[in-house]
């Protein structure tokens, strides 16, 4: 339940992050984009807050940038209109386009012809004067300094014919009367074809009442778009310079709040009711709001002088539209009209972004409140996009960076926004606000799998395919790098080979014949090429196959040979140490393994050797409890009898013969005491169940209190001890105890079974790292050679009359083992001989 | 008046050998056959000391034990059939004194016994409290200015050199001492095949002091190491 609310909380935190960072990125773009379109000002933010919330917003579209824009262009087609002067348009679907025929020449900068620029086309020509009417084409003009400029067209001939002073080149060229008279009909014609694109353009935006206008020259109401009574009323020539000249505002008809005149060369700009400050200080800069002209650096020739024009805009635009009855109707262009709309809609949708960019900020308090539960879902998140290749990653980048440039004009849409519709604005906020997650998702990535994030694709894959670093095994570390070089042999000259075929191929394809044999023949070379590939590509695949294959061998035979010197070591649990959480060793591996078969069989082995072990250890265990609990059994019984024969020896006045008997009983129930003692030590001995107390010790020493220990026993036997034992220490690790009771027992064995007056020689000597000890002695009785003494209950003495358990040596056995150290035990002839050896311990102080 | 020791045995005939044994040393003894009757008597007898198995039927000597230290102080020995080591500390923090496995040696049963004793009775006072000049082990007190042991409070006849050995153990209780510097301090001599000379002279002080000298509990032999007093609980 818990673990449940925690995955849903930490989806929660999510999805509450991602939207509030979604949302954020999309609001604060939008807004940017706005501003940027509209151009930042307090009063339009003022203007959103004041407006009425989900409200259609009205703004006045006149405020904007792009209507007096419209106005600007517009007066300037009025003025060429005015004065007859160079204008042309084309037809765009039925919509007649004007394109004002825009001529300058200049003299160039070295003075040696002239630059002639006519719409967006530019040329230099070398003397104006050369041009003869007529000529098609010039050809090539040399200047100077003897450098050739090539004329392209026919258009040079009457390149200054479209200047307004086209008759000073006329008088100043070198032509005859009769080239005068072919330009001059030139000029006409010229004029003509001007004055018929203008009425044609004029009778293009005269249905679109949202401006009306006027168009005067001297004294000629040339262009207007209003009907007969109101251009009677409001359009007069005499009362347009008069109001103008009183500082009057002209007329304006009902509806209208703008009007722009022109007159003398100014331009007069009111608004409802007032007069605009056109042209501040009197110069143009960049900054200033209207290109018109009459600035001190913008000033009109006396041709101007006489004309009159008169611009009224509407206060709310409408849509006008067109009937053609006959023909179709269509709807005519009313720029205001989309200008008003668009404008209406600002403080409205910058309010909704606003509203948007406080529920982001909502959410991204949200998903700040529950982070650690949103850490876990990156978390998880990351978990998932590690699976996906670093190889795609990169691949993906790279694309995604080279998109991105190539999104370099919405971005230039994101700087100067106006003039871009809707959709693409959508579009580019939406593709960053992609970008952006897509940026997250490989930050999130590093940040949670850090190197991780480069192991997973095929580069660190066929890394770790044949990497040798964690194989121990010499046989695997060669199998995996002869895997190595396999591949190698396939993928070095396959890769240089498709290399070169495609080189070979490019640069025949760009030098042979282009004849239609040719072109087949090039079509199956590159067919053959790419089968080539195709087969390359597969060899390829099919060497990391087999060295995936290989490798799972080579691994599974280093489990194998680990899983054998484990069972040598004697490790026969399945489970090996060190595993946490008593997983279970798997049995064997998967049956598609090549080694199964043998690792099974040696499952088999180990289970069968654990199972006898056990067995072993179960019966051992089994024996040692039988021997304790017989031992305890007969030592209550034995208890009494000690007892009584000691009560029995303490009485007085038992006949002589009787108190022989007591003694006797005495003398065995103490050597049935001492027998029932030494059964229970070597069963627990045997079994492995004594408790030992390593320590390190002096060897020397041991043995020589043992020595002093016995004294008395040794000095009344009937043998000699030669002892040779070093003076300096011999350090060793053993239970000194239990070596007390090795080396008492063997002293008592060589004083017990040794020949009369014989010597015993104990000897302590340090071989190499061992320190061996050796008590020899010479038997009284032969020693037979197929005897082991060291057997339980063997005795030299087959009747068994003396008063060992037959024991000594079997215990001296079980405890030099259980403390570490090593019991041998020869007979050589009559000679017997026991050899005690330990690990030397490296004095550490 | 004479000691009275309880003597609780499942087995009738081991409990008879001890009385017989101990009735000739001189002690009043109580016979019980099993744990209840041997808190039943407690509570009806003065007992001074309770020699107790470990296997008895409807009340374990352990348990019996755990019962008899609620109320009272008296020495108590563990008489038991198992031998092991481990055995012997479960006994002793049970709040037993002493712990004799069987088969015991008689006789040594009856100086464990008489240690005691003389150990509760004529020497509870002076246990209490330590005197000036005195070091105390288990049942040896070694009174430093006379330089004259006492094992449960009578004195052990020691020789000289016996008492200078004696002596640098208890003052050092729980140290190991090597032979050779047993006999640099002892004998101030420098040490040549100390080894025989200073093992005799322990084995002679074990004899006098311990009650088991084949299993001494106060002077042990740290085997291929050296010499040291074990130290024991008051």
């Amino acid at each position: 339940m818990d673990t449940k609310w925690k995955k849903r909380k930490a989806k929660i935190s999510f999805i509450c992050y991602f939207l509030g960072l979604s949302l954020l990125l999309g609001s604060v773009l939008n807004i940017v984009w706005l501003w940027k379109g509209e151009g930042f000002s307090w009063q339009k933010l003022g203007a959103v807050f004041e407006h009425e919330l989900f409200a259609e917003g009205k703004e006045d579209y006149q405020k904007k940038d792009s209507f007096r824009e419209e106005i600007c262009s517009r007066l300037e087609i009025f003025l060429t209109m005015a004065t007859g002067g160079a204008f042309s348009g084309t037809y765009v679907g039925n919509r007649f386009v004007p394109n004002r025929v825009n001529v300058t020449l200049q003299v160039t900068e070295d003075g040696s012809g002239f630059v002639w620029e006519k719409g967006t086309d530019a040329y230099i020509i070398g003397n104006i004067t050369q041009i003869r009417p007529e000529e098609s084409t010039v050809g090539e003009i040399t200047d100077e300094n003897g450098v050739a400029y090539y004329d392209f067209g026919v258009w040079s001939q009457d390149a200054w014919l479209y200047l307004d002073n086209w008759e000073e080149y006329l008088e100043k060229g070198d032509y005859t009367s009769g080239e005068k008279a072919a330009f001059r009909d030139q000029r006409k014609r010229l004029e003509e074809e001007w004055k018929e694109a203008a009425q044609e353009y004029h009778e293009t935006i005269r249905g679109d009442k949202n401006l009306l206008y006027g168009i005067y020259n001297e004294g000629n109401l040339l262009y207007t778009n209003m009907s007969g009574n109101q251009a009677q009323d409001l359009l007069n020539w005499d009362r347009l310079d008069a109001d103008l000249g009183a500082g009057r505002i002209p007329a304006l008809p009902e509806g209208y709040n703008f009007l722009l005149c022109f007159a003398g060369g100014k331009v007069h700009i009111y608004k409802d009711g007032l007069e605009l400050n056109v042209y501040g200080d009197g110069y143009y800069r960049e900054e200033s709001d209207w290109f018109v002209p009459g600035y001190t650096n913008f000033p009109v020739d006396e041709a101007y002088d006489q004309v009159r024009i008169y611009m009224a805009a509407a206060k709310e635009p409408v849509l006008y539209t067109e009937g053609r009855y006959g023909g179709n109707y269509y709807q005519l262009e009313c720029p205001f009209y989309w200008m008003s709309l668009e404008s209406t809609t600002f403080p409205a949708e910058m309010q909704f972004f606003l509203i948007l960019l406080g529920i982001s900020l909502l959410f991204l308090l949200a998903a700040l409140v529950m982070k650690k539960s949103r850490k876990a879902a990156a978390r998880a998140i990351a978990s998932v996009t590690g699976k996906l290749w670093i190889e795609i990653k990169v691949l993906f980048w790279i694309d995604i960076l080279g998109l991105f440039f190539g999104w370099m004009h919405l971005a230039n849409q994101i700087a100067y926004g106006y003039n871009y519709s809707w959709k693409d604005k959508n579009v580019t906020v939406l593709a960053l606000i992609l970008l952006f997650w897509l940026l997250y998702l490989s930050w999130n990535e590093l940040r949670y799998l850090g190197k991780e994030v480069f192991l997973q694709g095929i580069t660190a894959r066929l890394i770790r395919l044949f990497s040798v670093r964690e194989l121990k095994l010499p046989l695997a570390r060669r199998l995996m790098r002869r895997n190595f070089r396999l591949f190698l042999c396939a993928a070095v000259p396959g890769g240089l080979m498709s290399v070169l075929l495609v080189v070979f191929m490019t640069v025949l394809s760009n030098q042979g014949g282009s004849s239609y044999y040719d072109r087949i023949w090039q079509r199956y070379l590159w067919l053959g090429i790419l089968l080539f590939l195709l087969v390359f590509l597969l060899v390829l695949v099919i060497c990391c196959y087999m060295a995936r294959k290989n490798r799972q061998t080579v691994l599974d035979l280093e489990k194998l040979t680990d899983r054998i010197s484990e069972i040598r070591d004697g490790k026969y649990e399945p489970d090996p140490a060190g595993e946490a959480g008593g997983k279970v060793r798997e049995a064997a591996p998967p049956s598609d393994h090549d080694l199964c078969q043998a690792m099974t069989e040696l499952e088999d082995i180990r289970s069968g050797i654990e199972t006898a072990i056990e067995e072993q250890m179960k019966s051992e265990r089994m024996k040692v409890e039988l021997i304790a609990n017989v031992s305890h059994d007969l030592k209550t019984p034995l208890t009494s009898i000690i007892s009584y024969v000691q009560i029995l020896k303490q009485e007085e006045n038992l006949p002589e013969h009787v108190k022989d008997y007591v003694k006797i009983l005495d003398e065995k129930s103490q050597r049935l005491k001492n027998m029932v003692q030494d059964v229970f030590t070597i069963s627990k001995a045997a079994s492995r169940e004594l408790p030992v107390n390593i320590e390190v010790l002096d060897f020397g020493k041991l043995i020589r209190q043992t020595l002093a220990d016995m004294d008395e026993e040794i000095q009344t036997s009937v043998v000699n001890f030669r002892t040779n034992l070093p003076a300096e220490p011999v350090m060793i690790r053993a239970d000194g105890q239990r070596m007390y009771r090795v080396f008492q027992n063997l002293f008592q064995n060589a004083i017990k079974y040794s020949l009369e007056g014989s010597r015993v020689h104990v000897t302590l000597r340090q071989d190499g790292n061992l320190a061996v000890a050796s008590v020899k002695n010479t038997s009284r009785m032969e020693l037979k050679a197929d005897v082991n003494y060291a057997e339980r209950f063997t005795r030299g003495d087959e009747s068994r009359t003396d008063g060992g358990s037959g024991l000594g040596l079997s215990i001296a056995q079980s405890f030099t083992e259980a403390c570490g150290g090593q019991f041998l035990l020869e007979t050589i002839a009559d000679l017997f001989v026991v050899t005690v050896s330990f690990p030397v311990v490296e004095e550490e102080r | 008046m004479n000691e009275c020791v309880l003597v609780v045995d499942d087995d009738r005939e081991i409990v008879k050998a001890i009385r017989i044994l101990l009735q000739r040393e001189g002690y009043e003894v109580l016979e019980a056959y099993d744990g209840l009757q041997a808190l039943d008597i407690l509570s009806t007898r003065k007992v001074h000391l309770v020699l107790i198995d470990v296997m008895m039927p409807k009340l374990d000597g352990l348990s019996a034990i755990l019962k008899i230290r609620e109320r009272k102080n008296i020495p108590i020995i563990v008489l038991s059939a198992k031998s092991e080591d481990t055995d012997k500390v479960i006994g002793l923090s049970m709040g037993a004194d002493d712990y004799v496995s069987k088969p015991y040696n008689p006789q040594e049963l009856a100086a464990r016994v008489k240690s005691q004793l003389r150990r509760y009775t004529s020497l509870g006072d002076i246990n209490a409290g330590g005197q000036e000049g005195e070091i105390r082990n288990g049942r040896l007190t070694l009174r430093t200015e006379e330089h004259i042991l006492y094992a449960d409070g009578e004195p052990v006849k020691l020789t000289a050199t016996e008492t200078k050995i004696v002596e640098l153990l208890m003052r050092n209780l729980g140290r190991i001492f090597p032979a050779e510097e047993i006999y640099r301090r002892v004998w101030e001599e420098e040490a040549f095949a100390s080894e025989n000379t200073v093992m005799v002279h322990i084995r002679r002080i074990r004899e006098k002091l311990e009650i088991n000298p084949k299993e001494p509990e106060y002077i042990k032999v740290v085997w291929g190491i050296g010499y040291k007093m074990e130290k024991k609980e008051s």
